[in-house]
């Protein structure tokens, strides 16, 4: 290839890459680099302005191809690539390689940062020289939707799409409404939740495009964006929800209390059998004239095929009786603010009645805040968000049943912000609720239990105090739901070191993820109130609406590509963890690729004996020229990544996480398509040490790894260079931060003596 | 178990020798192979030397450890002040090579060197961890008649992600020592409080210290018990002569007995309280004596 003109574009990015990167000396050294046609430095790239210099110089004939040094291209890739190709040129011929979230972000020398991103700028270049045009692969998408979550974001999001396609909604519990349907009052406008709620619910089951399944999970997931294959496991009910009416007489009859209906309002309306309780007598079946007892009933699994998933899985409290001083679970009144709601909501076991253990009305009720939220030591860092308000709300409403009632908040700092708030909060002290601010040290049955003690700092007195109460409420931290983390996982989504779900961005696409076809939104992303959870619902249907209803999506064309020298010996056939290849006979036996069943690991290209396979893109070849570009600016590790792991690097950058800047990373598709010769390769262009960083958990390639890392390890102890495989998930940046230290240090000591021996 | 050379810090040879007998006469009872840490020096005090000088901190602690690891025993200490000096001291050399080696070299200069061969206890700890608890009763021969505010003290729980011992707000090893002598571990409020001795607060700040103590000492009052139980000797000063100071500065008096933990099991051993040094405490409580006299 000759004759290519290359621009390069580097971005300060305000100050964010500006302040620490020379860029501009990169843009121009590197202009004198082979192939470079144009430089070119902005304040921010991915402003029009900056967009629209690309495509002029693209226009003008000045440029055919483009490297973008900015952010990460997890960012804005797909918007440059869309530019380009407006602007005329292959897409695949514009990359970006990130010198802010895995440079500037991450290294506060400006000089080592700078001597980074020009290695990773020459890398880009040199790879670049190297690109072929490629077309996108097509690929049809399934016009159902999965949601994961029946609480009410997961309601939500399924109403607003299912007027347009085909919805599964999926939920753990035996009803839908999730945590909301547990709520009494929702402030601050204190209408009931049930009442606003529940209609929708009914809304649900009764949409004929709605498929609802309780008592269901997700056990596994096949297939990738736009076309999922999903597996749910569904737990017998032992009551078919379509026949019973809830008229109650089974309940009526049954010895032992077995059978029972979750609560008034459920939805679905249908019975449902406690099998620990059930002695299997059958008088529920003799009293059931619908004839809807399944005592046989068993576990099923059930197939849902899917373009895009929605995971609206929610929240769970923390158990509060890790903090021990407040003696949770050691008497009665000594309750969680989930069970203060429950107990006055659709759910209540009291008669909607507010009473202590002994069935009276508690005089004096203390709500002690963040419990084990804000707190370093035990439970989370983070701020539950929604506690200050319906503390309040609480409050208020032990006020309203008993307005001599004697109610405290205690509390760290009240947080009431947002529209309507500050004025819930004025309310609530009116009314004559007592508000203290300080953490509660202790909380005490005293006197045989009779009494609550609450010990604590009025931290604005700047006193002691103890204060005696009927009940104490805790409000505990929340944090996802059981399971989300391995939904996450099973989705290629990563999540954060607080277990939420990540964002594909925080602030502008808060309910997109890393992978385009799964969304998420309400408190499966963070803890929020239930108006900001619609909110998000509603966001996330329109963005499905938007994912889907183009009907196609576009498959990166970076795939096996099997040259002449291929003699038909069917290794790669063998070896392909996800048989999309199959040897089909013609001139000879040649292997043929399914695109859409590849996964672009490139196990075929390692693999094969006469070196005929390569991913396109991912050449031997390109990997090459990129890591001796890199190298071109001085001594480093060459870290070879996944997409999956690459993610978690740039978790670091947006954490701000500082680690050593002799640091390089080449994202590869899979890091088997690695082999000796490129490994090798890396050494003799001058890397210090070599990493493998596996982020995917897809068991197919994982369970290769450990052979791959010996097999590499020995073919290239020649160099005595080290190297080194890891896997970490996205979530995991502390640890990969971890790790990439300890390897550069002893990549650093290595060099030195080294560098001492050839002085010698 | 490993072999024990026994460290008694500053407080106990200096203030109360009775620990140091209750301990040994304990130690015998219970087999436990035990030789005396000869040479030792000051832990040296946690609260004082680790705050204001790291280096000075380590090279005595480890001298201390060193000497235990000459003899191929691990460090048995009674105190939590030497506990909590000698187990992190002992812990971060072992954990930072960097450390290790500035440390050794200061050691260097007297012929020794930290290797980080031996563990460090406390005798609470251990006396948990083996025999245990059900042992220690099955081998008591005078069941105590007693109900003991127990004080647990800081440095024995605390730092708790170092100390892995469990519940660190609401621990219960200790009270189940207590209760393998066949007295009652009563719970009263601030139980896990400061006695206010440790950090240099008694040194530095006395009234301020007193303070703190008479709050704990009103709620061991209120709790109605016959003596104060710790396994500290300074906590046991604390509560020993500080009583007599609050007597002297405030006028009043709570005459309350103080036993350090050995001397409680001694007296559940058989032993006489004048064999165990109890009678070397400032605070003299005849009905205590005569209590557990008339036990007898």
């Amino acid at each position: 290839m000759s004759g290519e003109k290359i621009g390069v574009y580097l971005c300060r990015c305000g100050g964010n890459i500006g302040d620490v990167v020379d860029v501009e000396a990169i843009a121009d050294e590197v202009s004198g680099m082979k192939g470079v046609a144009h430089t070119n430095v902005q304040d921010y790239l991915c402003s029009s302005a900056g967009q629209g210099q690309i495509e002029s110089d693209i226009k003008e004939g000045l440029i055919d191809r483009v490297v973008i040094g900015s952010c990460s291209p997890k960012l804005h890739l797909e918007t440059f690539r869309a530019m380009a190709q407006k602007a005329g040129i292959n897409p695949m011929l514009l990359e970006i390689t990130n010198i802010r979230e895995q440079c500037s972000w991450v290294h506060e020398d400006p000089e080592e940062a700078t001597r980074k991103a020009r290695g990773l700028v020459n890398g880009a270049v040199s790879r670049m020289r190297n690109l072929e045009s490629l077309n996108p692969i097509i690929k049809d998408v399934k016009d159902r939707v999965l949601v994961v979550g029946g609480g009410i974001a997961g309601i939500t999001a399924a109403l607003e799409m299912a007027d347009d396609r085909e919805v599964v909604l999926i939920e753990r519990a035996p009803y839908i409404g999730g945590q909301m349907i547990g709520l009494s009052k929702t402030f601050p406008t204190l209408d009931c939740s049930q009442c606003i709620l529940t209609p929708k619910m009914v809304a649900v089951f009764n949409h004929p495009n709605i498929t609802l399944y309780t008592q269901t999970e997700v056990a596994s997931v096949d297939g990738n964006t736009g076309d999922y294959s999903v597996t749910l496991r569904r737990a017998p009910r032992y009551v078919d929800i379509e026949t019973c009416t809830s008229c109650g007489r089974c309940a009526a009859k049954c010895p032992t209390d077995a059978i029972y209906l979750p609560f008034a309002q459920a939805i679905p309306q249908a019975y449902i059998i406690d099998r620990e309780l059930c002695i299997e007598c059958g008088a529920c079946e003799k009293a059931c004239s619908a004839g809807a007892i399944r005592l046989d009933d068993c576990e099923e699994e059930i197939q849902v095929d899917c373009g895009a998933i929605t995971i609206a899985t929610g929240f769970e409290s923390i158990d509060p009786s890790i903090i021990e001083e407040y003696h949770y679970g050691d008497h009665p009144d000594i309750i969680t603010a989930i069970e203060f709601e429950e107990m006055i909501s659709a759910k209540s076991k009291t008669g909607m009645r507010l009473q202590k253990a002994d069935g009276t009305f508690p005089e004096r009720v203390a709500f002690v805040l963040c419990v084990g939220s804000r707190d370093f030591n035990r439970g989370n860092k983070h701020c539950s968000k929604v506690c200050c308000i319906y503390s309040q709300k609480q409050a208020q409403l032990v006020l309203k049943m008993k307005p001599d009632a004697g109610v405290t908040i205690f509390y760290i700092d009240m947080r009431s912000a947002g529209r309507r708030m500050e004025e819930f909060y004025q309310h609530t002290q009116e009314i004559g609720v007592n508000f203290v601010r300080g953490r509660v040290a202790e909380v005490n049955p005293l006197n045989g239990g009779d009494t609550l003690q609450v010990r604590y700092e009025d931290t604005l007195l700047g006193v002691i105090g103890e204060a005696e109460f009927d009940m104490v409420v805790l409000c505990p931290s929340l944090i996802p739901s059981k399971g989300s983390r391995e939904l996450a996982d099973q989705l290629g989504v990563p999540v954060g070191g607080d277990g939420f779900i990540e964002e594909k961005h925080v602030k502008i696409d808060p309910v997109n993820t890393l992978n385009q076809g799964v969304f998420v939104a309400g408190c499966a992303v963070g803890p929020k109130d239930i108006h900001d959870s619609v909110t998000e619902a509603i966001g996330a249907a329109h963005k499905i609406h938007q994912f889907l209803g183009i009907g196609t999506i576009s498959v990166s064309p970076e795939k096996p590509v099997i040259s002449g020298a291929c003699d038909g010996c069917g290794v790669c056939v063998e070896e392909c963890p996800y048989g999309a290849l199959t040897m089909v006979s013609g001139d000879g036996e040649k292997p043929v690729l399914d695109p859409l069943s590849c996964n672009a690991c490139g196990i075929c290209a390692a693999v094969c004996p006469e070196g005929a396979v390569e991913i396109a893109n991912y050449t031997r070849e390109q990997l090459k020229a990129q890591a001796e570009g890199i190298l071109d600016a001085g001594m480093g590790v060459i870290v070879y990544i996944d997409p999956a792991a690459y993610a978690a690097a740039d978790l670091a950058g947006v954490n701000r996480t500082q680690y050593s800047p002799l640091i390089r990373f080449i994202q590869v598709p899979s890091i088997h398509l690695l082999d000796a010769d490129i490994v090798g390769h890396a050494f003799e262009s001058g890397a210090g040490g070599v990493m493998l960083i596996e982020g995917t958990t897809d068991e197919a390639l994982t369970s290769r790894s450990k052979e791959l890392y010996s097999r590499l390890k020995k073919e290239t102890k020649a160099f005595k260079l080290p190297i080194r495989y890891s896997h970490i998930e996205t979530a995991q940046y502390e640890k990969l931060m971890n790790l990439l230290n300890v390897f550069s240090e002893q990549v650093a000591v290595k060099a030195a003596k080294k560098g001492k021996k050839r002085e010698e | 178990m490993n072999k024990l050379s026994l460290y008694l810090g500053c407080i106990t040879p200096n203030r109360y020798p009775g620990i140091e007998k209750a301990t040994k006469l304990c130690l015998e009872r219970l087999e436990i192979d035990y030789a005396d840490l000869s040479g030792a020096s000051c832990c040296p005090a946690p609260g004082v030397f680790r705050s204001f000088d790291k280096a000075t901190w380590l090279a005595l602690a480890s001298r201390n450890i060193v000497l235990s690891e000459e003899m191929e025993r691990d460090v048995l200490t009674i105190c939590n002040g030497c506990y909590g000096s000698l187990v992190d001291a002992n812990n971060e050399l072992k954990g930072d090579p960097a450390l290790k080696k500035s440390t050794n070299a200061h050691l260097e200069k007297i012929g020794k060197k930290f290797k980080g061969t031996v563990a460090v206890r406390h005798i609470i700890e251990l006396l948990y961890d083996d025999p245990g608890p059900e042992k220690i009763e099955e081998m008591v021969v005078h069941p105590l008649d007693l109900k003991v505010a127990l004080h647990y003290g800081c440095h024995l729980v605390k730092p708790s992600k170092e100390r892995e011992l469990g519940s660190a707000e609401c621990p219960r090893f200790f009270d189940e020592l207590v209760e393998a002598t066949g007295a009652e571990s009563v719970n009263y409020p601030d139980k896990m409080a400061c006695c206010g001795a440790g950090g240099g607060v008694r040194s530095a700040l006395l009234d301020k210290s007193l303070e703190m103590l008479e709050h704990k000492l009103s709620r061991i009052r209120d709790a109605d018990v016959d003596c104060i139980v710790n396994a500290c000797p300074f906590c046991h000063l604390q509560f020993d002569g500080g009583q007599v100071e609050i007597e002297e500065k405030r006028g009043i008096k709570y005459n309350i007995p103080v036993l350090h933990y050995s001397q409680l099991l001694g007296l559940a051993f058989g032993y006489l309280p004048e064999e165990l040094g109890i009678d070397l405490n400032l605070v003299t409580n005849e009905e205590f004596l005569l209590k557990l006299k008339g036990d007898r």
